[in-house]
């Protein structure tokens, strides 16, 4: 195991990873931005570093300071965390080339799995199933008015770079085709320096399960089953759970599989998740992306196995391997996650940082297990230069219903004030009969006025 | 040590009077300048050695006194951003920056200036003794320090000049050994022997 670690991120997850590290008997560097100097989550640490400015492209994305920084401490390796650079492949070449182990899987993955087409090739080659749409990227106007007709109206043309909706057009007619794409091109081109594009047939709806998986260098993938992130709000996850109320014991099992032998078949190091989007009606899974990192719902797959994918991480990344087998995962229970933001979702969830004048969240309103992950406490300041997210409440108990209770109680019981949070949101979505049947999809949020 | 191939300016803030001159990224500290030194915007105090290479830390504008903090016992000392580096007293300018070839006498002390631009050396050489140290008694002629000029090493003498007497102690140095001086700079503080 490594004897110093240092954690390239702040907040939530930073203390998370500190926490792992210190059960592993890892001495745990922190970084900061002259912005969080001196916040209390800092104290998790053995050793903190500031690295730059409040602006994260002054601070937290500043790749070389970073690595410095993990030099000068005597650092072994360098854990990202999610978000700032955590699936920037760059990065984690920057700190091989500097003798720093990266935690997460091979820079090469990394870049092939961040690139749209790339990834949905190898994921096909191994044995997953793509949302029909054109075999790779399109040639002309033509090609594209030719792959949707085959696939059926509506369409979407996707940026094969893309990201944050760029060079993203949704298309119902052969017209609206011939009219999106080289604008769709075009934007693509400016925004990430790469025209290309690729067509699918475009799903409205359906739901967004995702398989968290864990591979080893010795060519070992095991699944820990899905999480079903199904609650969003423009593609923000809001409540995440597992297991997912929309598979049958059977379809978790084979779906599960299918990630694992996966992410064995491309080579896969570390733990990382698999994104799936359930078709409505048909229920049929496609792959969406991989996301090569910890995910910030990591801790419902956490309650139901009873596995600690951090330290996971820690191990396969110091050479060990999976610390189970498959036939050693099993999945007990039921587990609800909300994440609490520092939003008010009655006004266009418009961020409210500021200063934490109470912060207390029950841990013992049962009938189930409850788990707090946050970087803060009563008097901590919320800055306004980062994300949202002050809290994760995470609730394990034998089934859905009893999770749902647990949850409601928990939050109902939750005194946070001096910043707007989501958790009047999560109240309605619990209490809503949509959500507590299980049946809903990503289009609208269950009980929450559109 | 590589070539500093670039400079930064050191961050500056206040306490109470007291100039503060901080670190403008995280890396290693090296070369920096002793207590006493006298700083001025533009002159080179240490460098940082990052990842990209190495630079040379500059004094910036709007900051003249003299160093009153002790200078880090590491010869590479890990710093991150925002640390503090120097401290920097605004009040000791006046006795220190005495540039106009005339040697005032500033309460009790008096004050050697450069007579030409360059960088200072305390010793001989590598590894040797200082030319001079505080309490050490000068005497028309005696050698005080070298002065690199376009990498041509002239040793410095003593010269009772400029209002000098014929003998006098060493108080301080008030040029850092390996610090760039302006012709006028103050070396040293001196007092009547």
């Amino acid at each position: 195991m490594f004897r110093s670690l240092l954690v390239a991120n702040r907040g939530e997850v930073a203390v998370r990873i500190a926490r792992a590290a210190r059960d592993a008997g890892v001495r745990a560097v922190g970084i900061v931005s002259s912005a969080d100097q001196g916040a209390s989550w800092t104290e998790e640490f053995d050793e903190v570093v500031c690295v730059g400015g409040p602006a994260p492209a002054e601070s937290y994305l500043r790749m070389s300071a970073i690595v410095q920084a993990a030099r000068q401490t005597g650092c072994a390796a360098v854990h990202p965390g999610w978000g700032f650079l955590a699936e920037n492949a760059r990065f984690a070449a920057l700190c091989e080339q500097n003798g720093l182990t990266f935690i997460g899987p091979a820079p090469s993955t990394m870049e092939r799995m961040g690139l749209k087409w790339p990834s949905k090739v190898a994921m096909r080659a191994a044995g997953l199933d793509l949302t029909p749409g054109s075999d790779g990227l399109l040639t002309d106007v033509d090609e594209a008015v030719r792959v949707a007709q085959e696939v059926g109206y509506p369409v979407i043309l996707k940026a094969d770079a893309g990201g944050g909706g760029r060079g993203m057009r949704i298309c119902r007619t052969e017209a609206e085709v011939r009219e999106a794409f080289p604008s769709a091109r075009a934007e693509a081109t400016a925004a990430f320096g790469n025209g290309a594009l690729f067509l699918e047939k475009f799903v409205t709806g359906g739901r967004h399960i995702e398989v968290q998986i864990i591979g080893d260098r010795f060519g070992r993938a095991v699944h820990l089953f899905e999480r079903d992130c199904s609650v969003q709000r423009n593609h923000q996850k809001l409540i995440e759970e597992s297991p997912s109320p929309a598979l049958s014991a059977e379809e978790r099992t084979e779906l599960g599989a299918r990630a694992a032998q996966a992410a064995a078949a491309i080579g896969y190091v570390g733990a990382g998740t698999i994104e799936f989007l359930a078709a409505p009606e048909t229920g049929r899974l496609s792959f969406m992306e991989m996301n090569t990192r910890l995910q910030v719902e990591h801790p419902v797959t956490e309650m139901v196995t009873g596995i600690d994918i951090v330290r996971e991480q820690l191990r396969i990344a110091a050479g060990g391997a999976v610390g189970f087998t498959q036939d050693g995962v099993s999945l007990e229970g039921h587990s609800i996650e909300c994440r609490i933001n520092a939003e008010d979702p009655s006004d266009g969830f418009r961020p409210t940082p500021g200063t934490l004048d109470e912060f207390s969240i029950p841990l013992d309103l049962g009938p189930g297990r409850v788990r707090v992950d946050t970087h803060v406490r009563e008097g901590a300041e919320v800055p306004p230069y980062y994300d949202s997210l002050i809290a994760k409440v995470i609730v394990h108990a034998a089934d859905r219903p009893q999770a749902i209770e647990t949850m409601k109680r928990t939050l109902g019981g939750a005194r946070i004030t001096g910043v707007s949070t989501t958790i009047p949101l999560h109240l309605a979505v619990l209490g809503s009969d949509e959500f507590t049947s299980g049946n809903y999809d990503t289009r609208s949020i269950p009980g929450w006025p559109a | 040590m590589s070539v500093p191939n670039h400079h930064l300016d050191l961050r500056l803030s206040e306490e109470e009077g007291i100039l503060i001159l901080r670190a403008p990224d995280v890396g290693y500290f090296t070369a920096p300048l002793t207590r006493g030194a006298v700083v001025a915007p533009g002159m080179q105090a240490g460098a940082l050695q990052r990842l990209e290479g190495a630079a040379a830390l500059r004094i910036p504008e709007g900051v003249r006194g003299a160093v009153i903090s002790d200078p880090s016992e590491r010869v590479l000392a890990p710093v991150g951003y925002g640390d503090v580096l120097y401290r920097v007293d605004p009040a000791s300018a006046g006795e220190a920056m005495q540039d106009e070839g005339e040697a005032d006498d500033v309460g009790a002390g008096l004050v050697l200036v450069s007579e030409q631009s360059g960088r200072v050396w305390h010793r001989p050489g590598p590894g040797e003794d200082p030319f001079c140290a505080p309490g050490d008694v000068l005497e028309e002629g005696a050698a005080v320090c070298l002065i690199e000029v376009m990498k041509t090493f002239s040793t410095v003498p003593y010269r009772a000049t400029r209002g000098l007497p014929a003998r006098a102690r060493v108080v301080r140095w008030l040029a850092a050994d390996g610090g760039d001086v302006q012709k006028g700079d103050p070396i040293l503080g001196l007092e009547p022997a």
